[in-house]
């Protein structure tokens, strides 16, 4: 199995193209840290890396390295699944700011344009925001693929700025950031933008949703054509999907996965009287709390609303070791600011709702793709406690 | 007031269990811990229950020789 270092691809991405088209399987990794990783992984496992596979490395945030395995064909017509459903025929360019390691820049943006034939371009992000700035404004018909916790960047760089020539903007990988979408308006006047659910496992689509189908930013919308969703009996989101990955390969070895196999997304949801599916949070971070049912997720996201910086929530037991969660502001609320977060607290729900502790930071730590380093946020001794519940 | 998520503006002395909404079951473990973090004072279970509002906790702790003014 080929290995390639994100960082170092040949400024025309020819090394990837070759690499896919090419009957060696490959592995996408963002450092040479993951390079280790990797090689450590497929050691015994190389058999089964057939000509047709790629894969990538995922350790979210837990930093247990796994290589999900992908099938080239099926990663094709997931694709074209995904231009269909976004009526994407008018897109000629997709501008990259995202890691093409990570999945969702890999195939909803490097992968469709190789097989839909339109232009791929990569940018340094926002570590050179005036060229990133000038690639979006002179790119006609132009496709984004974002995570929400880059708007904090375009607000602070691109304030005044809109972008009319960007048609299509996509955000995956973390909460959708609906009580953002005036200022994604005033960003993108003309983008058509989508809410795209799923996981890496899904390699990695299986939903989608347009903005303004609901004003609800944990509606993902209802799945793509071939997938299929469901819950158990617990609540957890599991899927089918004819594009998912066709293994996992971690310390314990190589899991196959079956066409037949209902595959955990690692999310708890439900689906709503309309047909459209719901996410409630990650599995590990929606339980019972003096019998009430808790998700994380669903009270962050209330309150986002109304705090400009950043939310986010980690599970951690109370003293007496009755599940509960902390809430993270950032950047450091005035006495004011953490009134108004309780007082929101207060009006949307009952107390087991509420976080057992009320923390800041001065900026949430990030993982490379974007998403909030949970175990990062968790670790860090310099948060400062500004409310704790006396229970 | 931190206990109950009231605004200053909501709070008196004279406010009794009814008239806080989120004076719930929970509330009242909440208050007897911050009673004891606070003024030193452990609430027994009964004395606890006992409590019907602002002032039921302001009675308990001067019988025990608990100034609450200070």
């Amino acid at each position: 199995m080929k290995i390639i270092n994100s960082s170092t691809l040949k400024a025309d991405y020819s090394d990837v193209q070759h690499a896919w088209t090419s009957k060696n399987a490959f592995c996408l990794v963002s450092d040479t840290g993951s390079r280790i990783s990797v090689k450590k992984l497929i050691f015994a496992q190389e058999p089964f890396l057939q000509s047709n596979h790629f894969a990538f490395l995922t350790s979210g945030s837990t930093g247990e390295p796994r290589l999900i395995v992908g099938d080239k064909t099926r990663s094709e017509s997931l694709v074209k699944t995904i231009h269909t459903a976004q009526s994407a025929d008018e897109v000629k360019t997709t501008i990259c700011t995202l890691p093409i390691s990570y999945s969702y820049a890999f195939i909803n943006q490097w992968l469709w344009a190789f097989v839909m034939q339109r232009n791929f371009v990569a940018t340094s992000g926002f570590s050179r925001p005036d060229a990133l700035k000038e690639v979006i404004q002179n790119s006609e018909n132009s496709m984004l693929c974002l995570v929400a916790s880059q708007l904090s960047m375009f607000r602070k760089f691109f304030e005044r700025t809109s972008f009319p020539k960007v048609i299509r903007v996509n955000f995956a990988g973390e909460s959708f950031p609906q009580e953002q979408m005036n200022f994604v308006s005033s960003l993108f006047p003309n983008a058509q933008v989508f809410n795209n659910y799923g996981c890496t496992e899904a390699m990695p689509r299986l939903t989608i949703r347009h903005a303004m189908a609901s004003g609800d930013s944990s509606n993902i919308g209802r799945p793509l054509r071939g997938v299929e969703l469901r819950t158990d009996s617990h609540g957890r989101l599991l899927f089918r999907s004819p594009y998912s990955a066709v293994a996992s390969v971690g310390p314990c070895g190589v899991h196959k996965y079956q066409d037949c196999d209902w595959i955990e997304t690692g999310d708890m949801g439900e689906q709503l009287p309309d047909g459209s599916w719901r996410v409630n949070g990650r599995s590990n971070e929606v339980f019972k709390r003096f019998g009430e049912k808790v998700s994380i997720a669903q009270v962050v996201g209330e309150l986002r609303f109304g705090w400009d910086g950043s939310i986010v929530g980690y599970a951690c037991d109370d003293a007496n070791g009755e599940p509960g969660w902390v809430l993270v502001a950032s950047p450091e609320p005035d006495k004011a600011q953490v009134r108004a977060l309780l007082l929101a607290l207060r009006e949307r729900y009952t107390r087991a709702h509420w976080p057992i502790r009320v923390e800041s930071m001065e900026s949430i730590p990030r993982l490379p793709n974007g998403k909030v380093d949970l175990v990062g946020v968790r670790l860090d001794e310099n948060k400062k406690l500004h409310w704790r519940q006396r229970i | 007031m931190d206990v109950l998520l009231l605004d200053e503006s909501e709070f008196g002395f004279g406010m009794g269990r009814d008239d806080i909404q989120t004076w719930d079951s929970l509330a009242v473990v909440a208050i007897s811990v911050g009673i004891d973090e606070e003024f030193g004072y452990h609430f027994s279970p009964e004395e606890a229950m006992g409590i019907k509002g602002v002032p039921d906790i302001i009675a308990l702790l001067e019988s025990k020789g608990i100034s609450f003014a200070e």
